[in-house]
């Protein structure tokens, strides 16, 4: 994008040049040339005087007031000379008034000269024609006829002059604005460090470079001006004619754009963006290049260590799954076999076992039993999350109604679901699980005969936030970051069986949707679970965020 | 008993798994039950195929029990090259495995298996799939693989 600007401003740039001409093509001739330069110096300098002189009177408040006023004034001056080079009655009536019409013309434009015009035909009429400075009506027809010639002439010239002046006035100002637009072109390119500001010209000559280039490549402007612009290429790319082909590319599509190897002075080399576009004039004659390239080194660098992040991360993540996996199965078969000769020797020793024994291999497949769960947790655990489940509609009211039902075991403790309870699209395994968990918790580790879970929701700015309080026991303040650790358990397990994984799973499983769950309590009236959960999810973005947010942590 | 077991064709258990106890569980179970059909035990799936590839080394018509994890090739390895061999693909096979992973089970119905169990859902040590098969080869036909 910004190196398309580039190439944009590249562009006004070679088009200005091609309105000036340039050094080069003056230099066919020297002497045509000096005699040209003194020639045009004496009508620059009057051009440029007369301008500037309108530019000033331009400026001013009442810059076309003063303008007539000057065409007034010239015209008086110009009585005045006439009187001077003769008497009243020497004739010249019309003739000499023509410098005051030329001048203003040349000075003010074709009005202020179309009024000199008119106040000289006035002064001649009554200074020089019979009876002398005296107004008369009484017309003689070879008066009127020179009255007449005389202002269709100064019409003529003040056209004709004034049109001129109007088109130097234009030019000036058309070519002080290309002048603004060229310095701040060149402010724009002279004050870019990270891009490379190449312009060629049609045959690949380096005809300007900028101060990003000097960094980029590491030759000075003044030891590359003028050079081939394969000097940036290696070596073995100049043997194959790559400069040429990128050119010849610009060329015949307009832009070539590629990651190049380019050289810098000292020889190393580096990789770089580089656009290389063809500039050309209004005709669509070819006119130069404006090579805009930028070293993506590090971008490059940076790019592999995103590269190998994202796939150690992939790869530790799978194989962590794979670890949970494999371990939960090839630790439950030895596990298996325990509790299968645990029951042969039952079985078949019988009556010889005594009390004691018949404690102990209880004890042990009861041990064996827990294993077993911890390891199937396990699994679900790592499981959280990873399921690429489809997005179905659930209304939560009857999830969690379902869910109780489900586990409840009547042991008088309620339900009572507030209203309003979402209907929402989203992942149902997840959300499932962790009211499952949550509604579990509060019925298994209830204290009291008799208690109510409550369950409430409520829309957030991106989703929803569900509320699951209790009326049990609680959890003390400092427990409450223990308990959404794995297998972290407050009673131990022989009091209240349970593998300690379930609000770790809650956990897991909220936060896999990208939302956030947070435990309330104050140890003794309850706790009060809040977790909110996203109006949409998409568990491929999931997985990406986490990604990133891993990279930038690291 | 005898009489009933006269009318059909014994059949022959392949059982493919690589814990001993496992097999152990099953011949007592088979013996507890009084069934006497031969068991032909690889630890493998190589060692199942060799089994299975040569004529005489089992009598047919035969069903396979295979388990899943196992060393060298797993059951669901051997599952592809049983389909994929002329003669074998027509085995009846039952998966009895530890592994309760839905792609586990989707992956051996993907090969045409009679029938997933999980061993750890077997209660009473192998009691009741013995019991299962027993009732199984009464009542279905198997075909006869040459």
């Amino acid at each position: 994008m910004s190196l398309n600007r580039f190439a944009i401003f590249a562009k006004t740039k070679l088009v200005l040049n091609d309105a000036t001409p340039t050094d080069r093509e003056g230099s066919t001739s020297g002497i045509k040339k000096t005699t040209k330069l003194a020639h045009d110096s004496i009508l620059d300098g009057l051009i440029r005087l007369l301008i500037r002189c309108y530019e000033m009177i331009q400026r001013t408040k009442y810059g076309d007031v003063y303008s007539y006023l000057l065409a007034i004034v010239f015209s008086i001056v110009n009585l005045f000379l006439r009187l001077l080079i003769a008497p009243i009655e020497g004739g010249l009536q019309f003739i000499t008034f023509f410098p005051c019409v030329a001048l203003s013309a040349m000075f003010v434009g074709a009005g202020p000269a179309l009024l000199s015009t008119a106040l000289c035909s006035v002064m001649a009429g009554y200074f020089f024609f019979p009876p002398y400075m005296q107004l008369t009506f009484e017309f003689h027809s070879d008066v009127v006829l020179s009255t007449l010639v005389f202002c269709l002439d100064g019409l003529i010239v003040s056209m004709s002059i004034g049109a001129m002046h109007r088109y130097f006035i234009d030019y000036r100002q058309t070519a002080e604005v290309m002048q603004n637009k060229e310095a701040q072109f060149q402010m724009i390119v002279d004050s870019i460090r990270d891009y490379a500001i190449i312009m060629l010209d049609v045959e690949g000559n380096i005809i300007s470079w900028n101060p990003g280039a000097e960094q980029n490549n590491g030759y000075q402007k003044n030891d590359i001006l003028g050079q081939h612009f394969s000097i940036l290429y290696p070596q073995e790319d100049i043997e194959n004619g790559k400069p040429e082909h990128d050119l010849g590319i610009a060329i015949n599509e307009g832009r070539f754009e590629d990651e190049n190897l380019r050289i810098r002075k000292e020889g190393s080399p580096y990789k770089a963006n580089v656009v290389i576009t063809a500039i050309r004039g209004s005709r669509g004659k070819l006119s130069g290049f404006a090579e805009i390239s930028c070293d993506i080194t590090e971008r490059k660098k940076a790019e592999m260590r995103m590269h190998h992040l994202l796939y150690e991360y992939t790869r530790s993540n799978d194989e962590l799954n794979n670890f949970a996996y494999v371990a939960s199965h090839d630790l439950k078969s030895p596990l298996r076999g325990i509790d299968q000769l645990a029951t042969w020797l039952a079985e078949d020793l019988g009556d010889q076992l005594s009390d004691g024994t018949k404690k102990h291999l209880h004890l042990m497949r009861n041990r064996i039993q827990r294993m077993e769960r911890l390891l199937d947790d396990l699994l679900a655990y790592s499981r959280v999350g990873h399921t690429d489940d489809e997005i179905v509609k659930i209304n939560t009211r009857d999830l969690v109604q379902d869910i109780y039902e489900m586990i409840t075991d009547n042991r008088g403790i309620q339900l009572d679901i507030a209203d309003p309870m979402p209907v929402l699209q989203t992942s149902k395994v997840p959300l499932e699980l962790v009211f499952r968990n949550l509604i579990n918790n509060a019925i298994k580790h209830h204290d009291k005969p008799e208690g109510c879970i409550r369950i409430s929701a409520h829309t957030t700015t991106d989703g929803y936030e569900f509320v699951v309080s209790d009326d049990g026991p609680g959890i003390a303040a400092d427990n409450q970051k223990r308990v959404f650790g794995m297998f972290q358990t407050l009673k131990s397990r022989d009091e209240v069986e349970g593998s300690g994984i379930g609000l770790s799973m809650v956990k897991k499983a909220v936060e896999s949707v990208g939302g956030k769950v947070t435990l309330e309590s104050d140890g003794t009236h309850g706790c009060t679970f809040r977790f909110t959960w996203p109006k949409t999810i998409t568990a491929k973005i999931l997985n990406v965020t986490t990604v990133e947010e891993k990279q930038y942590a690291n | 008993m005898p009489t009933d077991r006269q009318q059909y064709r014994e059949v022959t258990i392949v059982l493919i798994d690589d814990d001993d106890v496992d097999v152990m569980g099953i011949h007592r179970a088979l013996n507890k039950l009084r069934i006497l059909n031969p068991v032909v035990r690889a630890r493998d799936g190589f060692e199942g195929l060799t089994i299975l590839r040569d004529p005489q080394a089992i009598q047919r018509p035969f069903i396979i029990l295979l388990d899943i994890n196992m060393p060298r090739m797993n059951g669901l390895e051997m599952l592809a090259e049983l389909r994929n061999d002329p003669v074998l693909s027509s085995s009846v096979v039952f998966i009895l495995t530890t592994s309760k992973a839905d792609e586990d089970k989707v992956a051996a119905y993907q090969q045409h298996i009679a029938g997933y169990i999980v061993k750890s859902n077997v209660g009473n040590g192998f009691l009741q799939v013995m019991e299962m098969f027993d009732r199984y080869w009464r009542v279905v036909e198997l075909p006869e693989v040459s």
